[in-house]
């Protein structure tokens, strides 16, 4: 177990390098630079000192001075915001998605798994086309759709809940939820056919010969081996909505980690940049270990093979 | 699917004292084999409409007795051994008629296990009727310790949880013959072999004390040498536990070893059923003949077995008449005989089996793929006390000579 551990932080390690240097050679390579992008052009001396401050006239040793700053948790300062570093930038925003992005895949989760396991159960019922249904309008419709549509329900209509912002309880249900949807139709649709074809095992007669309730039949002995699908995907799953989501975030006015994703690269903002998706590459690779490991514990036929 | 298994939504008509209203109370409780099926037939909703692979089986298990239900596969040996603990999901299944009465209580009548209600049927699968699968591989599920399930039954039906509980599993685990049952209880089923799964289902089945153990060709998927093993557990299992077996099998020195009373089965019917030492040393179904010409035979050197020359026709297109007449020796014989020798049909002697010849054949040839005026399916007809067939020409056949002798060899 612990081999397997320090395998996986390892190959961990390599990947989240392999990201930050793709990463990077986007980011010299897209045109502009971060003191091009202000209202009033800097003096060319200026300009000058800054690029000799920050490396950038050395790409190659831009790139090892990052990473060896972001090695000991140093992200350096941002080219946009002023006396802001990257630390703090992520330290103030990563709270907040990774609340929101908690929230929301405890409700895909509450969500999607009984509406897939009672869609494979009541297989071509009518409870089977409506689960089919949910989850169709679950992954098509985006975000920005059903985020709107919560605020004109819940926000203006009937009032119960702040329109946006960020700082109190109340803020959380409208944004954990409209981020969580695509990801209870992806759960759902997991779910549904991991149960389908786990209900067809020999095991399951088996179970139901041994006098075993059909609903322990289905939430215990089904459901262990069909769940594992939908762990595989909560990892990545995890990864991305704690990350934030910039759409979200917007509709909700929700100062999280999102919004700086895209703003950082349409600044050019190379710093903030690197840290973003080192963040989010980080959490991405420590996600999926986490999910092997639980993957192990579940399904008794792996653990033997990792060792 | 699972939803099929739970028949809550329909309505349970009949409980236990309904059913047997209409019936000799004493008799079922006094005499009643301790498994009774009566004219079960089990019919199939597919795309290409109803087709019935069960039709009209009756079949009787007495207490302490081993029965054997033979034949080819695809002959609807499985489907009336799953629809005893009503396995089989509705739809697609439908158990269109019949009854399958268990004597489940001393002193009370019998049960329809089709009709009974979903809690008694729990009770009863597991606890009264075990059962032990074809494929121990995947029989078993993955991600339980073999212990874990067979904890499990043990708590379903005894009452009893935990170490108690526990510690009856490495006895039945012991019990059943593994080695190290203290460590192999809490082993998956991958970390087993075929032949110990296959022990660990059977100790599972007899974890409640069945007074019925189904075994659904339970030595199939295993290698010959642990099929013997195996088989030899589940027959001093049988004496030892007073209990009663319903064996599953295709294999008929199984059924020679092992049973008291044997089936035999073709095409979703009984064709031959009777004491096991009259009905292997003396078949009186060319079906049964023809199957026990296929057991190799240890003190015979011979060239290639014996086969019954096609196979088996699938539900949605039975043979009108007998079944087995378009694989039958004896109609071919018969028509071969009525040919040569008066002349009828000489020269559409090819085509003697297809329906719009028939009126030129003679009666008996007419009777084995079209039936009588009373029923097309010849009808179960008593030989002696132990035993009946259901063949059109069953004074016609010729017995078969020694195959009994060395069925029994072939184990």
């Amino acid at each position: 177990m612990i081999r397997f551990a320090t395998g996986r932080l390892l190959g961990g390690a390599i990947t989240i390098f392999s990201v930050y240097t793709l990463t990077f050679l986007m980011v010299i390579a897209i045109p502009g630079n971060p003191f091009q992008q202000s209202q009033h052009s800097l003096p060319a001396e200026v300009e000058q000192a800054l690029r000799a401050r920050y490396n950038m006239d050395n790409n190659w040793l831009y790139f090892w001075d990052f990473l060896g700053d972001a090695v000991t948790l140093d992200f350096g300062p941002s080219f946009t915001y002023n006396d802001w570093t990257c630390n703090q930038i992520i330290a103030d925003a990563l709270p907040v998605s990774m609340l929101i992005g908690f929230l929301a895949i405890i409700l895909a989760v509450l969500i999607g798994v009984p509406i897939g396991v009672y869609g494979a159960v009541k297989r071509g019922s009518w409870v089977d086309s409506a689960s089919l249904g949910v989850i169709l309008l679950g992954i098509s419709i985006p975000p920005f759709v059903t985020g709107s549509i919560l605020l004109l329900l819940f926000g203006v209509t009937m009032k119960v809940l702040p329109i946006g912002g960020w700082g109190t309880v109340a803020h959380l249900p409208l944004p954990a939820l409209t981020l969580s949807l695509p990801f209870a139709a992806y759960i759902a649709r997991l779910m549904r056919v991991g149960m389908l074809d786990d209900l067809q095992n020999d095991f399951i007669r088996t179970a139901i010969a041994k006098g075993v309730s059909s609903h322990l039949v289905i939430w215990k002995h089904a459901f262990k081996v069909a769940f594992l699908p939908v762990l595989s995907f909560l990892g990545p799953a995890c990864a991305q909505a704690m990350t934030g989501s910039f759409v979200v975030e917007k509709v909700f006015g929700v100062p999280g980690l999102g919004q700086h994703f895209v703003n950082a690269a349409l600044n050019r903002d190379a710093g903030l940049v690197l840290s973003t998706v080192l963040a989010f590459s980080t959490l991405l690779v420590l996600f999926n270990i986490a999910i092997d490991l639980l993957y192990t514990k579940l399904d008794p036929r792996i653990s033997g093979a990792a060792g | 699917m699972a939803a099929q298994f739970m028949d809550s939504s329909k309505p349970q008509i009949a409980n236990e004292h309904d059913l047997t209203e209409d019936m000799d109370v004493s008799y079922r409780v006094e005499q009643a084999p301790l498994l009774d099926i009566c004219g079960l037939t089990v019919s199939i909703e597919t795309q290409d409409g109803v087709i019935t692979p069960v039709e009209d089986v009756a079949l009787r298990v007495a207490r302490k007795q081993t029965v054997a239900l033979v034949g080819e596969s695809g002959c609807g040996k499985s489907i009336t051994a799953q629809s005893i603990l009503r396995l089989l999901p509705q739809p697609p299944f439908r158990m269109e008629k019949g009854e399958i009465f268990f004597a489940r209580l001393k002193d009370t009548p019998a049960i329809d296990l089709l009709k009974t209600n979903e809690r008694t049927l729990r009770e009863v699968r597991g606890g009264q009727i075990a059962m032990v699968f074809q494929d121990p591989m995947t029989s078993l599920n993955p991600v339980f310790r073999i212990g874990e399930q067979i904890v499990e039954t043990i708590e379903l039906h005894q009452g009893v949880s935990g170490q108690i509980a526990r510690a009856q599993a490495i006895e039945l685990l012991r019990r059943v013959g593994i080695a190290k049952p203290e460590q192999r209880v809490d082993a998956y089923p991958h970390e087993l072999s075929g032949g110990m799964r296959q022990r660990a289902m059977i100790a599972m089945a007899l974890s409640c004390h069945p007074k019925l153990l189904i075994a659904d060709e339970p030595t199939t998927a295993l290698d010959v040498t642990i099929q013997r093993q195996i088989l030899d557990l589940l027959r001093s299992i049988q004496i030892e536990s007073n209990m009663s077996l319903l064996l599953i099998t295709h294999n008929l020195g199984v059924v020679a070893e092992i049973a008291d009373y044997v089936y035999v089965m073709y095409a979703g019917r009984i064709v031959e059923h009777g004491d096991t030492t009259q009905v292997l040393a003396n078949p009186m179904h060319p079906y049964t003949q023809g199957l026990l010409r296929c057991v190799p035979k240890i003190n015979e050197k011979s060239g290639r077995l014996d086969t019954i020359p096609g196979t088996v026709p699938s539900p949605s297109s039975f043979p009108t008449g007998c079944r087995f007449h378009p694989r039958c020796e004896l109609t071919a014989r018969l028509a071969a005989s009525t040919a040569s020798g008066d002349g009828i049909s000489r020269d559409s002697d090819r085509d003697s089996r297809s329906p719009s010849n028939l009126e030129a054949q003679p009666a008996c040839l007419r009777r084995c793929a079209l039936g009588d005026e009373t029923s097309t399916a010849p009808p179960l007809r008593k030989l002696n006390t132990d035993h009946y067939v259901a063949c059109w020409e069953s004074e016609n056949v010729t017995p078969l000579g020694n195959s009994a002798s060395n069925a029994g060899t072939a184990g």
